[in-house]
């Protein structure tokens, strides 16, 4: 999948939820809200990227050495099962593991940042037809 | 060990009849106001995160799982639990990249979400065509399912009973959907997952004392009784007619972990949570349940093969779809106290009420679609009232074609229709959310491109795969037209749909790039944030 940059250039238009901040001092790139917004942006994307990296990493190299490594995974491995199984039935130990981890990150890292944002904008205008 | 005697038939109508009596109920009881459009769709967002998360789960586990990939971890061991784990490891993906991004963006349908960054017309109507041929073969394959199960667990034998029962099932998935909505059906999955689980780990007990608490015991009578040996243990044996297992096997993982956790039925839980970390906590609850479930199905469907041997499993069924009712009957023993009788009846209970929640849900799913998707960009929306009784039209207008066709293909292997709907998930749906939700420069073009391609990509090399015609165990089987040499169309479809909407969103220029992204930038906070309409605070947590 392709990303674009994270970072919003300093000559690029500003977004409009951004503009009808403060009638006084409008928030730019490097003030509060935009900050917040942007850690908020890296937070998310530095959790579903490492998250999602290393499911689909484990179960790539876990279907990987199936087809490629057979002799490997038809080994006995701990507790008399081949070692391809035993691989396979520690998934789902290792699922319920991955998802208190990424409930405990998010918790620490994304859901701060997120009522900081949420607090810190105005309600965003609503577009026709988007409902 | 394999037939169902007197008190186990009887028991198990009594518990069929009293489960539709209680679930109608509950449907009518919850049922949303005439002109209650949120509630219809969303349910008012009233369910705690633990409920949304069985809920989810319930939607999650479908005929699919419990009969099609039960079958395969009996009849093929290894390949079977990859699938099993390729099944639970998409709706962890849906959890980590998609779950809280669609909660924030969508409202009511797929197509909100869509919507909310490319408003238009075309997108709506493309959005609601994919839903419905995502979603309309899955429900198929699970109705003609209702109609076996009923079969075999009552004994009946004649065509006209099975086709009755297929319709009588399809009543009851159109009135939970026209009548209960979002809501309605939510309750009926809680009861169901709850009810499977519940049973399931009786079961997958019984099993595992059958054979001394040790797995090691267990797969080895298995791979002993189904009689390929060692080679139950590795990998292959569901691909051994194939002339590419490994692309083979990579296709359908590809499938399934992309498209299953997309499928619109069960996108259409993340709208209804009220907070993001409702969704999250909704969603680990998902996880959880249907990991559980995962290793109780493995447990039971080796079980059945270990306890009953290859020969009887694929005498009940050519492709094991009876394996988890079989193993189950096993864990019993050969004679029935009338607890376990019971017990019994709960579990066939929870796979014939799986059947039917899950069909209901994508029912609504496809009703909502066509409601709200046509609807929503109209210049003069509809009133609520009339929407509402058009959605609940739409579920009649979806239900009966759907009953029809079930009752004409019961008696083939559904398992192409299966594939159908996730590889469609996968090569429509996956990258149409992933690069709506995550690329700047995606185009309305590229949006169209995606869906349509992936599609009509599916659609074509669907017919000439190997499930269709060409082997013994095809829906065809007299039939040889398979140009297409493997069990699903992915391994082109994928990169067909994922490579159309970036083409056409690169082709489109600078200045559309640049308009894009403005756009997206526009729609940012909301989709890291949160609408600011919903409830922000309030019951955050379970």
């Amino acid at each position: 999948m392709s990303y674009d940059s994270c970072e919003l250039p300093s000559d690029r238009r500003e977004p409009s939820w951004s503009a009808g901040h403060g009638a006084t001092e409008p928030p730019g790139p490097r003030s509060g809200p935009h900050r917040t917004l942007r850690m908020l942006r890296r937070a998310y994307r530095w959790q579903r990227r490492v998250a999602s990296l290393t499911a689909l990493g484990y179960f790539a190299v876990f279907l990987t050495l199936t087809v490629k490594a057979p002799w490997l995974m038809t080994r006995p491995g701990p507790g008399g099962l081949p070692t391809g199984l035993v691989l396979a039935l520690v998934q789902i130990p290792v699922t319920w593991l991955a998802v208190l981890l990424y409930e405990a990150t998010a918790y620490r890292l994304v859901d701060p940042l997120a009522r900081r944002a949420r607090q810190s904008y105005p309600a965003p205008v609503h577009r026709k037809g988007g409902r | 060990m394999t037939e169902f005697s007197g008190p186990a038939q009887s028991w198990s109508l009594a518990a069929f009849c009293s489960v539709v009596a209680l679930t109608l109920l509950l449907c009518v009881l919850t049922g949303p106001d005439a002109d209650d459009l949120a509630e219809f769709y969303t349910g008012y967002k009233s369910l705690s995160p633990l409920r949304n998360g069985l809920a989810i789960a319930g939607d999650y586990i479908s005929a699919a799982t419990v009969l099609t990939i039960g079958g395969i971890v009996a009849l093929c061991g290894y390949d079977g639990v990859v699938l099993a784990l390729s099944a639970v490891l998409s709706l962890l993906l849906l959890m980590f990249l998609l779950a809280e991004p669609l909660h924030n963006t969508g409202r009511y349908t797929m197509g909100d979400v869509l919507g909310h960054r490319h408003p238009a017309r075309s997108v709506r109507i493309a959005a609601c065509a994919v839903t419905l041929l995502a979603l309309v073969p899955m429900m198929i394959v699970q109705l003609a399912g209702v109609g076996e199960l009923l079969a075999y667990v009552m004994g009946f034998t004649e065509p006209a009973a099975k086709n009755g029962c297929v319709v009588g099932a399809g009543i009851l998935m159109i009135s939970y959907a026209a009548l209960g909505g979002m809501r309605g059906t939510a309750l009926v999955q809680i009861f169901k997952t709850v009810m499977l689980l519940a049973s399931g780990l009786v079961v997958s007990g019984l099993i595992l004392h059958t054979f001394g608490w040790s797995t090691e015991a267990l797969f080895r009578t298995a791979a002993r009784e189904s009689g390929a040996g060692p080679a139950y243990l590795r990998w292959g044996l569901q691909y051994s007619s194939s002339p590419h297992p490994a692309l083979d096997l990579a296709s359908t993982q590809c499938a399934i972990v992309l498209g299953a956790g997309c499928l619109p039925h069960v996108t259409m839980r993340m709208y209804t949570a009220g907070t993001p970390r409702q969704v999250r906590r909704a969603m680990s609850w998902a996880v959880s349940s249907v990991t559980l479930f995962i290793l109780m199905l493995v447990l039971i469907c080796t079980g059945a093969t270990a306890l009953l041997g290859h020969a009887r499993i694929t005498g009940a069924d050519p492709h094991g779809t009876t394996a988890y009712l079989l193993g189950a009957r096993a864990a019993f023993g050969s004679g029935l106290s009338r607890s376990e009788s019971l017990l019994f009846a709960t579990v066939t209970t929870a796979v014939f009420l799986t059947l039917l929640a899950s069909v209901a849900s994508m029912t609504l799913a496809c009703a909502n679609a066509l409601a709200h998707d046509l609807t929503a960009s109209r210049r003069a929306p509809l009133a609520p009232v009339r929407e509402l009784a058009l959605a609940r039209s739409c579920a009649l207008l979806v239900g009966i074609p759907v009953i029809l066709v079930a009752a004409l293909a019961q008696h083939r292997s559904l398992q192409p229709l299966a594939t159908l709907s996730f590889t469609l998930g996968a090569s429509a749906i996956a990258p149409a959310l992933l690069y709506t939700l995550f690329w700047r420069r995606y185009t309305r073009a590229g949006l169209l491109a995606t869906l349509i391609v992936g599609s009509l990509t599916v659609l074509a090399l669907t017919p000439g795969t190997t499930l269709v015609s060409g082997t013994p165990l095809s829906a065809f089987p007299e039939a040889d037209f398979d140009w297409f040499p493997y069990n699903t169309p992915a391994l082109a479809s994928i990169p067909a749909g994922f490579l159309a909407g970036w083409l056409t969103s690169v082709l489109a220029g600078r200045s559309t790039a640049d308009r894009e992204r403005a756009r997206y930038e526009s729609t940012e906070h909301r989709l890291l944030t949160g609408p600011r309409d919903r409830p922000a605070g309030g019951r955050d947590g379970s």
